[in-house]
């Protein structure tokens, strides 16, 4: 099982967002996307999960191209976990993760009581199974990222990508999604997350690849690759990698005063 | 499956005793029971042609008449209740409402065009009742009249009306023959409040005119004949010397108005309300309450073709078709605006 | 679970309610005996002369219900599909132009003085024949949202068969076309025979099958082309055929009944209100919906006066204000 990119080039019609992308998931692996707004990690999820097509190079999962598949194939190996939006229609909770069983079912079948048990599992093991009968355009938008994870696990591919899992949830949600992420790679998932914090790419990524203006700057180890100087470079502000008393790695701004003040002179 | 069952023991067992088979102008052949006594007349011309005809036999009107046309009317007829009109579809008539008077036969006198002899058909099929359909231009009137007679056991009154139409057509044609074309009035007729909407040539609103040996200055060219919204410019162009209108509402106003004014039937003070009691003398609606019209034009067009007193031509129309003999008064008020001879304004 | 059972008995035995009530009411005084006789008499009994109580019965009553039920409910499955495909509550059936594209093709039969019959097909055919224009000119077109891209080609093309349809009424004889071509836009059930209706079902069973066979992909198609897509549904394939399944259901009732507005739009939000926006069970929920509210409508349109009222000014009429009262009612979102 792996998830391969091979000299992609990413982009719309005749605008190249970025060129000469090669990556490889494997399961167990947590292969985190460091790059800028606008760098075009979107894009890229979108093209790895073939939503769109790419303008060259290829995607792969176990040596098939995408573009041989079809989407019920797709989704039966790949789980998208996008930034949580408003639906138009009132669905409860529970609906939208049943819809991740789409791939699951049989022609023309709804979902059945095996799929309705497995979806609440599924929002039980992220905290949030009291949720599963409100109304998800009312719970609060880490909430809906949170049944928007559970979704993508009911779904039962063996690659999550998950694009800014993090983005709208608190300090104690991050937390635990982050936890939830490393468990899941231990479980054998196959994942692909982009986040805007380093500090969550040293919390759970096995593999770090850097996005930034046009093409793949940089990728391999996580340490190899969370660098002060990369990160310096790739935020524009200077960033310290240290480690803390208990052995974690953590990025930390540093302060610089812009000027110094003037001397005080004596009259 | 079973409604073909259920058509067929129906049609069986509503076959009356006796019974005509008549055929109608699209060609149907509808089976009409020999004993007639409920007749309903699907749209206006048809209900003219059905008072006239056998009025004993009316069980409503598909609108009801004006208060001003009752007294027109016979006292037993006038007061009918509104049944709808019934032409299959734009029609109005609720088909329970029709039912529930019971009528022996329908008839309907207008267009018989594929889209109205299928809707006949389909009328006759949902209410088991049968139904006729006549063609209402006028060269076919003298002949509908006598079918339709026959099929209402009315033959010899039918007889007796379509004789009146061809010799007021005979009359008509033969004073007119010596008529040069250069002579011939050309005639304007002028619907709306504006004035500005006409009949065109060959037009079933404005065909008493031609026949009455008016030109119809309203040329339709590569158009259907029909209703044309046209202009004040069109009219200016057309020049015609006589307007003829039935709005009571331009009769009044179009002479203060400039732009006519420059018509030459203005000028020569030759524009006429036609009468509309109890039904419309030229159009409104297009059935043989028209032929009255046939000779108030002509008289109006060539008085000296046409001498007699329009008086008692009138008279003598309304006793034999309308069954009503109005005192003078009466046909004053019936011919206010429409005398020939200058009389216009 | 069982609330949900319950509303949807609640649905039917409603229906059921309205069938009954416009059966029995109407001008026509029918007593019970002729249902009764009607019904012998198909069974093969001899019942003697027919009565116009049975004539009323099996020849006006029987089918213009019939006719609701089947119009109604193909009106509402259609605004369901719709409403959900393209995510949005304020589409109705028509949104890429089948009705007017019917119109179109009714009054153009019209004009050329067919048969009824003819007037149908064409009917039929215009309202086909529109959508297909409108998904041709959206497929040629490059835009990445392909929704976005066919409803604006809709509203264009309803746009110009609206225009033509203008034309037409210039173009016809007022005094005999025009009144036909007015009544037939306002929608109508009055002239409808069993035989008609013998033709329309399949039509429309036939647009409904792949609406039911589909129906939990259908539901995920509103939570965008992308998300879809990622949950395995073949959206470019999945639209089309609720497209084609939708005009086939509108198109084929339209050619009967011309155009009757506001069932369309309004049963799915009802449904929505009272099941929830889960495809599988809104559609049918909206379906019953349909039937029962043309039944009512209908049987006020006979029923009203002496004279018959078009029901598509009465579904206007009586469907603008019930809507208004239920936004009142102060639903947060639309579903």
């Amino acid at each position: 099982m792996r998830l391969t990119a091979r000299d992609l080039s990413i982009g719309y019609g005749d605008r190249v967002v970025g060129s000469g992308i090669s990556l490889t998931v494997l399961p167990g692996e947590v292969l985190c996307l460091l790059g800028p707004n606008g760098a075009g990690k979107t894009t890229l999820f979108r093209t790895l999960l073939g939503l769109q097509p790419p303008l060259a190079g290829t995607v792969a999962i176990d040596g098939v191209k995408l573009e041989f598949l079809k989407p019920y194939d797709i989704a039966q190996r790949l789980a998208y976990v996008p930034q949580a939006q408003v639906t138009e229609f009132s669905y409860s909770v529970l609906d939208i993760v049943l819809m991740g069983r789409t791939a699951k079912l049989r022609s023309f079948a709804s979902p059945g009581s095996e799929d309705r048990r497995t979806a609440l599992d599924k929002l039980k093991s992220l905290g949030i199974g009291e949720l599963a009968f409100e109304d998800y355009t009312q719970i609060s938008g880490g909430q809906r990222q949170l049944v928007l994870i559970a979704r993508a696990l009911t779904q039962g591919a063996p690659f999550l990508v998950m694009d800014e899992p993090t983005a709208s949830l608190d300090f104690g949600n991050q937390a635990m999604v982050l936890a939830r992420i490393r468990e899941l790679a231990a479980e054998g998932y196959g994942i692909v997350l982009s986040t805007h914090d380093p500090d969550h790419a040293l919390m759970v990524a096995t593999r770090v690849a850097i996005i930034a203006e046009g093409g793949l700057k940089a990728a391999g180890k996580t340490r190899e690759i969370v660098t002060a100087e990369a990160l310096s470079v790739l935020y524009r502000t200077a960033v310290e990698v240290e480690v803390t008393p208990s052995g974690r790695r953590v990025c930390v701004p540093v302060w610089q005063p812009r000027d110094p003040p003037p001397p005080v002179r004596p009259i | 499956m079973w409604q073909l069952i259920i058509f067929a023991v129906l049609s069986l067992l509503s076959w009356p005793a006796s019974a005509a088979q008549i055929e109608d102008a699209s060609g149907r052949i509808v089976t009409v029971p020999d004993h007639v006594g409920r007749v309903m007349a699907a749209g206006l011309p048809a209900a003219v042609v059905l008072y006239v005809l056998a009025p004993e036999k009316m069980i409503g009107w598909p609108v009801a008449p004006r208060p001003n046309e009752r007294e027109f009317l016979l006292p037993a007829v006038r007061n009918l209740p509104e049944l709808g009109r019934l032409t299959g579809r734009g029609d109005t008539a609720n088909i329970e409402v029709v039912l529930q008077a019971k009528p022996d036969v329908i008839f309907d006198f207008g267009s018989v065009t594929a889209t109205f002899a299928s809707l006949a058909a389909r009328v006759q099929d949902q209410t088991g009742v049968p139904y006729l359909l006549f063609d209402g231009r006028l060269d076919r009137a003298a002949d509908s009249v006598r079918v339709l007679g026959t099929a209402l056991g009315v033959k010899e009154r039918a007889d007796l009306i379509a004789r009146y139409i061809e010799e007021t057509e005979e009359l008509v044609d033969e004073r007119l023959m010596d008529v040069p074309p250069a002579a011939r009035h050309r005639v304007y007729l002028a619907r709306e409040v504006n004035g500005l909407e006409t009949g065109l040539t060959g037009s079933i609103n404005t065909e008493i005119i031609e026949r009455a040996g008016g030109i119809n200055v309203a040329a339709r060219g590569a158009l259907r004949g029909g209703i044309a919204n046209v202009s004040m410019e069109q009219v200016i162009a057309w020049a015609p010397d006589t307007v003829v209108t039935w709005d009571a509402t331009f009769f009044a106003g179009y002479a203060a108005n400039p732009l006519w004014a420059t018509v030459p039937a203005v000028a020569a003070k030759r524009v006429y309300l036609a009468p509309r009691l109890p039904f419309g003398w030229i159009d409104a609606p297009p059935a043989i309450n028209r032929y009255i019209g046939l000779r108030w034009i002509a008289r109006l067009l060539y008085p000296d073709r046409f001498p007699e007193d329009m008086h008692a031509t009138t008279r003598e129309f309304f006793k034999l078709f309308y069954q009503i003999e109005p005192d003078d008064a009466a046909l004053d008020r019936v011919l206010a605006g429409a005398q020939p001879g200058g009389r216009g304004r | 679970m069982l609330t949900r059972f319950l509303v949807f008995l609640m649905l039917i035995l409603v229906l059921a309610g309205a069938i009954m009530i416009a059966l029995a009411y109407g001008p026509f005084p029918l007593r019970w005996e002729d249902a009764v006789r009607a019904v012998k008499r198909l069974s093969g009994d001899d019942m003697g002369a027919v009565t116009s109580g049975e004539i009323v019965f099996m020849r006006v009553r029987l089918p213009r219900v019939a006719a609701d039920i089947l119009v109604g409910a193909a009106l509402s499955g259609a605004g369901s599909a719709y409403q959900t495909l393209f995510r949005n509550p304020l589409v109705s059936p028509d949104i890429l132009g089948v009705a007017t594209g019917s119109g179109l093709g009714a009054v153009v039969g019209i004009l050329m003085s067919m048969s009824v019959l003819g007037i149908e097909a064409f009917a039929f055919l215009g309202g086909i024949a529109t959508v297909l224009l409108v998904y041709l000119i959206s497929s040629s077109l490059r835009g990445h949202d392909r929704t976005l891209v066919l409803v604006l080609s809709g509203v264009v093309v309803g746009a110009f068969a609206g225009a033509c349809i203008s034309l037409v009424k210039i173009l016809s004889d007022p005094s005999d076309q025009l009144p036909a071509i007015t009544f037939w836009l306002l929608g109508s059930l009055a002239g409808v025979k069993l035989s008609d209706l013998a033709i329309v079902a399949p039509l429309v069973l036939l647009g409904f099958v792949p609406l039911v066979l589909h129906r939990w992909p259908i539901g995920v198609l509103s939570l965008g082309d992308d998300e879809a897509r990622a949950l395995g549904v073949d959206v470019g394939r999945l639209r089309a055929v609720v497209i084609a399944a939708a005009t086939l259901m509108t198109a084929s009732v339209v050619a009967i009944s011309g155009v009757i507005g506001w069932i369309g739009l309004m049963m799915p939000h009802v449904a929505r209100m009272l099941v929830g926006p889960n495809f599988n069970r809104m559609l049918p929920a909206s379906m019953l919906l349909g039937s029962t509210f043309l039944l009512i409508v209908d049987t006020l349109a006979r029923g009203l006066a002496r004279v018959e009222t078009p029901v598509g000014i009465l579904t206007a009429v009586l469907g603008a204000p019930f809507f208004l009262w239920l936004l009142s009612r102060g639903r947060r979102s639309w579903g």
